[in-house]
């Protein structure tokens, strides 16, 4: 299975993306176990700040951008980090969901994750995430994850991470995911030419408009 | 292969003097620019239709009509006309009527227009954009070809024994290009009726619309008209030629940097790279444009925009004068080479009438005697079947 981690941190070394690699490793043990074989990539939206400017702006989607795009859409799970700068999701992290095929996440579990300076902002990750991924249709598991600098050395939170890791490993083996792009993808409202473009329904209304049927 | 430009009739401050031009002086160099489009040998010209500023094309036809008056040869034609808006009676009307007084150099590009204050402005609704352009096009369609029209929709009043006059012109319709950047439902009416599609191109990225235009060359081989690489493609382009590179790209850089599309995005050089704007030597224009034909297969019509974001007068027709003298026989000769022999040329009106009746000479529509209304006795025109059935509302 593949495994994508989006990392809303500016590089490598900032502690979003530190969280993130954290709940993919958590999540790498429980599928090891297992035997189950993950296949592991890794976007870092820092990397993509011009490329999601213009793609706001002027709806020009560069050639790095659409790779980010087809590894989201090919990806069976998702663990998605932002930091909270000022009370919400950071700006780039935003910016780059906006600005994707709505497509590319339906019916994909995620993991959602988040860092702040305190933990009066631990609802980010619960009402502004989940509702933005809920957007995509995308399946967010039940725990999120969010962290302050004081959570690093709690046990607790590790066990928080692991029980993330093991929800969204279980969400990713249930076949919810395929089951939805199958079966259920035509009951979704798709954009022509999006990114997981669906057969053309020819018996809709507006079709049928279209050749002065109706 | 038909060459041709656009304007989309923007008044936009010139960011070199400054200047503004008055709606007047603008309409006025428009007129110009088309006589100007026609001189340097280009084959179509075509105007936007807008109903805010700062726009000046509120009325198309009444333009085009004036253009029609002063050029001899040029087709004109729409970029586009709003198909949403305006009431299909008065489109099938005010074309037909230009077609006569333009001795049938006419078609238009049908488009539903994204300015969702004019909805509202014209009694319309923007949500229900769609299913009302889808609608008002098979009027459209209707009252073009038949002489006394019963009709029933969902967004405008039914029609009784309503005839359009005047009939076109020769009883064969304006030919129809249906203009869309996103919408498969457009490209399948086009392909249903055999109409042309036009993909403009110019602001959005290539990949955008390769699939649109082949879904449209797909449909239209599914109905009949012919094979797919034989539908009616039409794309646009934009373009500054400069001496060399370096001299375009100075010259062009503060209008593409004001402009009120392109100013504040991605730099000209990016631009460039990623939608059909060329700024550069007649070369890079001529290359730039051949790309179109890999991407969307060989097509009928190309239009330039070549007038947009406040270039001045003197400029764009010296730019016409390049596309004419050093662009335009070039990319002639390299389409016509490796084109499919198989794909027609863009229908013309001259081309419909021969397909309709061969060596016959064309339907002269005469109306008969005034009756006060066209709901009761017999046809309106002379030559129709002596008994038209009539079909009286249901209540």
């Amino acid at each position: 299975m593949k495994l994508l981690l989006l990392s809303g941190g500016m590089s490598e070394e900032s502690t979003t993306t530190r969280l993130v690699r954290e709940l993919s490793r958590a999540l790498m043990k429980l599928a090891d176990e297992r035997s189950i074989e993950l296949e592991v990539s890794a976007i870092q939206i820092g990397d993509l700040l011009d490329d999601v400017s213009a793609a706001l702006a002027k709806n020009l989607k560069s050639e790095k951008l659409k790779a980010a795009e087809r590894d989201l859409a090919s990806a069976d799970g998702l663990i998605a980090g932002t930091p909270v700068y000022k009370a919400g999701v950071a700006g780039p992290f935003s910016s780059f969901m906006h600005v994707l095929d709505p497509d590319v996440l339906v019916g994909t579990p995620v993991l959602l994750a988040a860092t702040g300076g305190s933990a009066r902002h631990a609802l980010v990750v619960d009402t502004e995430m989940r509702s933005l991924f809920a957007f995509m249709r995308a399946l967010a598991a039940p725990t999120a994850v969010y962290a302050t600098g004081n959570d690093w050395g709690d046990p607790d939170f590790s066990k928080r991470l692991k029980r993330a890791a093991f929800e969204l490993l279980t969400l990713m083996g249930s076949g919810y995911r395929e089951a939805v792009r199958g079966e259920g993808w035509n009951a979704y409202q798709h954009a022509f030419g999006s990114a997981a473009q669906q057969e053309i329904d020819f018996d809709s209304e507006f079709m049928r408009m279209a050749r002065g049927e109706v | 292969m038909q060459i041709g430009m656009f304007s989309v009739s923007d008044i936009t401050r010139d960011p070199v003097s400054g200047q503004t031009p008055s709606e007047h002086e603008r309409i006025k160099a428009v007129v110009a620019i088309a006589k100007k489009a026609e001189e340097v040998g280009m084959d179509v010209f075509a105007i936007g239709e807008h109903h805010n500023p700062p726009f000046f094309s509120s009325t198309p036809t009444t333009l085009l009509a004036n253009i029609a008056a002063v050029t001899s040869k040029i087709m004109l034609s729409t970029a586009t006309t709003l198909i949403t808006t305006n009431d299909p009676v008065r489109i099938a009307e005010e074309y037909a009527m230009l077609q006569h007084l333009a001795d049938g150099r006419v078609d238009l590009m049908l488009g539903r227009g994204n300015t969702a204050p004019v909805y509202p402005w014209f009694g319309q609704d923007i949500r229900k954009s769609l299913p009302l352009g889808l609608e008002h096009y098979n009027l459209l369609y209707k009252l073009w070809r038949n002489d006394v029209v019963d009709w029933e929709g969902k967004y405008r009043t039914p029609l009784q024994g309503f005839t359009s006059t005047p009939r076109p012109l020769d009883d064969v319709p304006p030919f129809v290009w249906h203009g869309s950047i996103r919408t498969p439902e457009i490209a399948e009416q086009a392909a249903y009726y055999g109409d042309g599609f036009f993909a403009n191109n110019i602001f959005w990225p290539k990949e955008h619309f390769i699939q649109l235009v082949s879904f449209y060359r797909q449909r239209y081989e599914h109905y009949g008209h012919g094979t797919a690489r034989q539908a009616i493609v039409g794309v646009g382009a934009q373009a500054y030629i400069g001496k060399t590179s370096q001299q375009a790209k100075a010259e062009y850089r503060p209008y593409f940097d004001n402009s009120p599309i392109y100013g504040g995005g991605p730099s000209m050089e990016e631009t460039e790279d990623s939608t059909p704007l060329t700024v550069g030597s007649a070369q890079e224009v001529i290359d730039k444009t051949m790309t179109f034909r890999e991407n969307f297969g060989d097509y009928q019509r190309l239009l330039f925009l070549t007038d947009h974001g406040g270039l001045p007068l003197g400029t764009v027709l010296d730019q016409l004068e390049l596309l004419g003298s050093e662009v335009i026989p070039v990319l002639r000769k390299e389409m016509a080479s490796g084109r499919g022999e198989d794909v027609p040329e863009a229908p013309t009106h001259e081309s419909l009438v021969k397909a309709k009746y061969g060596d016959e000479p064309p339907r002269a529509p005469r109306p008969r005697a005034n009756r006060g209304d066209n709901v009761t006795g017999t046809s309106p025109y002379e030559d129709s079947e002596e008994v038209t059935p009539i079909q009286y509302p249901r209540f």
